[in-house]
């Protein structure tokens, strides 16, 4: 098996990693989003494990598992349901803690579903679970609550596994996540510029595999694997920023490749941003931590769309695309209110954008997006 | 009683509201007009405040339900959508934003520039899009943290809805709450620099004492309208009146609220029945606004809508309060005005004191009974999901085949 290979095998096979370390008899604790710092849960001695949606999962199946539980009426959003129904199904029986960061509400209100089904289907195993507070809005009020919301966390995962977290440990965590980000900042440069050399698919399957390897294998690994790609030739076709929801599966990345485009860079929170946020050196590794996790947004929920906009105006100057292609998610509302004045700046920079919205989580039926995404790939590579 | 006489009139105070309201909004533009203050609010976060400093205050949701109310719903959510947003007319908000793009065609005008937009947190949606209209309109916006949204760092497991005016500390997590706090605090001296008024501890007490005394009012109407054999306020009127919430704490609040209670009172004493005919009760167990299909299910089977969640969601607005820290208790309030948990025991709790014989729901058309269905069902009131606002025939036979093989049957028996 190549590097590569290595890594789409566990970015294809998430659950396995974790589901053996629970089998013998290690403690796995599952999170949401990228502001979970997963460092910390390392730190305790636990796996972390991130929590992403079953797209092989219809979304009628999806619809009946969250329908037998649901109270609440922040459903919809189709990546948290596909991924809220995998607990109702009680597929995460290995998972035994589950921290749910405030990030969109409907992430949030994991804490409101796990609940539900604790009343609803008293049969389904449930993880026990840390809801990770934190506040939109980033200022001089809201740092210290932030700190201290924190250290609540260390205070649930000390008492979950009954030992103190020591400095040390910390400190080891953060060099590791540290090197696994510099790594995938390595591979950024590969796809970026007017000659990459990976493509999107790999890059999602790569980031993805932090995830779901031990840190040193998947270090290894990626490191192999940029020695072999800084040898390859150049991917042809037009270069594609994707701006929009997040996508925890391939399927729409393969839609565009397959257009003859190759995507250089993303904004999610599953792409490029797992590169991203470093934290800055300090004596005390907790206080290092706090800094970042005070300093980094709500998700993509900066205090203002004007600050959401600008990075991601960077993020696409920065990479080298020719367009932008923006997949607003079935059910994405918060999204589907950014999406605009990001398109409009990169219109304004010359930048062609195509606009999609309501996409499926499960893409079904590919047809329908495909022909809008070859059209637009069409036009930009005659234009260029 | 044994004769009811239908009034199908509109409630007295519903009349006066409406023209209070709209001569409240030319009073508003002419005042900014010469100089005067006004902000827009997220509903339930600071209107008590607001009011204290004698800045007139606009509720999000109200200015989005009356350009509802034009009829140009579709047109707005058209302006928007034509910007590349994807709303429709019922996406709960931001309309209003839409008017302040396309004013000539929004009621009276539109609304003049306002002072500050003070945003919240609890839904992303409402965040993001009154960013984007305070940026239209070049004004200060103010998010503040936390909201009703925001609770579930303590989640609320028992029927809170029993207990919230008197234990709501026991609901809150104290850290976020002194969060809250300190961020009133701020606005609140930003509006003290504005305006050069300043407000004391004593005046938020007074403020929330003819809050609580205005809620007591209100909902004595309301549980009039419970307790009568006939359903003397139309959901139409009771859902009209809702907009008299967003002046609490004031003289004008608590006189609505007692014009309110003692209008149903004579109605109820006179043997008033608001519709037509009601020979069917039904709790329509949602905050959504009345279905175009009522008036089928009221002419065709006499079936009437006695109750929503905004029958008894005004009680949650009163607080019992430390008298040395009366902010406290607000913050509290918008921190845990409601809970998003919606638990079906509440639900059966309403229905039970409305006497109803049936209920309908709003809710993702998912394809299993959902929780409400199931505890609707092992209560013995048939219960019916329709998430559309809209008249058709697909509906009206959905209805009938409800009504024919549930409703009826059900009636016939219990009676």
């Amino acid at each position: 098996m190549t590097a590569l290979e290595t890594m789409q095998a566990a970015y294809r096979n998430r659950d396995n990693l974790a589901r053996e370390h629970h089998a013998t008899g290690g403690k796995v604790a599952a999170y949401m989003c990228d502001n979970v710092p997963a460092e910390m849960l390392r730190a305790a001695g636990v796996m972390p494990y991130r929590l992403s949606g079953d797209a092989s999962r219809s979304r009628k199946e999806i619809s009946a598992l969250i329908g037998s539980v649901h109270t609440t009426r922040l459903v919809g959003l189709e990546f948290m349901d596909a991924t809220t129904a995998r607990l109702v199904a009680g597929d995460l029986d290995f998972v035994d803690y589950l921290v749910v960061p405030h990030n969109r509400k409907q992430v949030q209100v994991l804490g409101v579903i796990l609940e539900s089904i604790r009343v609803n289907k008293p049969e389904v195993a449930l993880p026990d679970f840390h809801y990770l507070d934190r506040t939109y809005v980033r200022d001089f009020l809201t740092s210290g609550y932030n700190r201290k919301c924190l250290m609540q966390l260390r205070a649930k995962l000390e008492e979950w596994t009954g030992a103190a977290i020591s400095a040390d440990a910390m400190r080891a965590a953060i060099a590791e996540a540290a090197e696994t980000r510099r790594l995938l900042r390595e591979l950024n440069t590969l796809r970026q510029g007017d000659a990459p050399r990976v493509s999107g698919v790999e890059a999602l399957e790569i980031y993805g595999a932090s995830h779901f390897m031990e840190p040193r294998t998947f270090q290894a690994a990626l490191a192999e694997f940029i020695i072999e790609a800084r040898a390859r030739d150049p991917l042809p076709g037009v270069r594609i920023y994707l701006g929009g929801s997040p996508l925890d599966h391939t399927a729409f990345y393969e839609i565009v490749e397959s257009a003859g485009a190759v995507i250089v860079a993303e904004d999610h929170c599953w792409g490029a941003r797992c590169a991203e946020l470093d934290i800055d050196g300090h004596d005390d590794p907790f206080e290092a931590l706090a800094a970042r996790f005070v300093a980094q947004p709500a998700c993509s929920l900066r205090a203002s769309i004007d600050d959401i906009t600008r990075a991601n105006v960077a993020r696409a100057a920065g990479s080298g695309a020719q367009g932008a292609i923006y997949n607003v998610m079935q059910g994405d509302t918060p999204q589907m209110w950014e999406a605009p004045s990001q398109l409009d700046a990169l219109r304004d920079r010359g930048m062609p954008c195509l606009h999609l919205k309501r996409v499926p989580y499960r893409i079904e039926d590919p047809a329908p997006v495909a022909e809008q995404v070859s059209a637009f790939v069409a036009d930009l590579g005659e234009a260029n | 009683m044994a004769d009811w006489i239908p009034q199908t009139e509109r409630l007295p105070i519903v009349e006066r509201v409406r023209a209070d309201q709209k001569e409240w909004l030319a009073g508003l533009k002419a005042g900014v007009e010469t100089g005067g203050r006004f902000a827009i609010s997220a509903s339930d976060e600071f209107e008590e405040i607001f009011n204290l400093f004698d800045i007139p205050v606009v509720v999000v949701n109200y200015w989005h339900n009356l350009v509802l109310a034009t009829g140009e719903g579709d047109h707005f959510a058209e302006v928007l959508n034509s910007r590349g947003y994807d709303v429709d007319a019922i996406t709960m908000g931001p309309l209003g934003y839409a008017a302040a793009l396309e004013p000539e065609k929004a009621p009276w005008g539109g609304l003049p520039k306002p002072t500050l937009f003070l945003g919240s947190t609890r839904d992303e949606n409402e965040f993001h899009f009154m960013e984007l209209w305070a940026k239209q309109l070049d004004c200060p916006f103010i998010p503040l943290d936390y909201n009703l949204a925001g609770f579930y760092k303590t989640l609320p497991t028992d029927d809170w809805w029993n207990h919230i005016r008197r234990d709501w500390p026991r609901y809150i997590d104290s850290d976020q709450l002194d969060l809250r706090v300190a961020q009133s605090l701020d606005v609140i001296a930003h509006l003290e620099r504005e305006t050069g008024k300043t407000i004391t501890t004593a005046d938020i007490a007074r403020s929330l004492d003819m809050c609580n005394e205005q809620i007591d009012l209100f909902m004595e109407g309301l549980r009039l309208i419970g307790e009568a054999e006939r359903c003397p306020v139309t959901i139409r009127d009771q859902l009209a009146l809702y907009v008299t919430l967003w002046h609490r704490g004031t003289p004008k609040g608590l006189d609505y609220a007692r014009s309110f209670r003692d209008q149903v009172a004579e109605r109820v004493e006179k043997g008033v029945q608001g519709y037509e005919r009601e020979d069917v009760r039904i709790l329509y167990w949602t905050a959504m606004p009345e279905p175009r299909w009522h008036r089928y299910l009221n002419e065709q089977y006499g079936a009437v809508f006695v109750a929503n969640q905004y029958s008894v969601t005004p009680e949650f607005y009163a607080r019992d309060y430390d008298p040395a820290d009366p902010l406290r208790a607000l913050a509290g309030r918008s921190l845990f005005l409601l809970a998003q948990l919606n638990n079906p025991q509440w639900m059966l709790e309403v229905a039970e004191f409305y006497k109803v014989d049936a209920i309908v729901g709003f809710e993702y058309p998912w394809q299993v009974e959902t929780p409400f269905a199931k505890a609707a069902k092992e209560a013995g009131l048939p219960y019916f999901n329709s998430p559309v606002l809209a008249d058709s025939d697909k509906i009206r036979a959905k209805l009938d085949a409800w009504m024919q093989d549930e409703v009826l049957p059900a009636v016939t028996a219990k009676r």
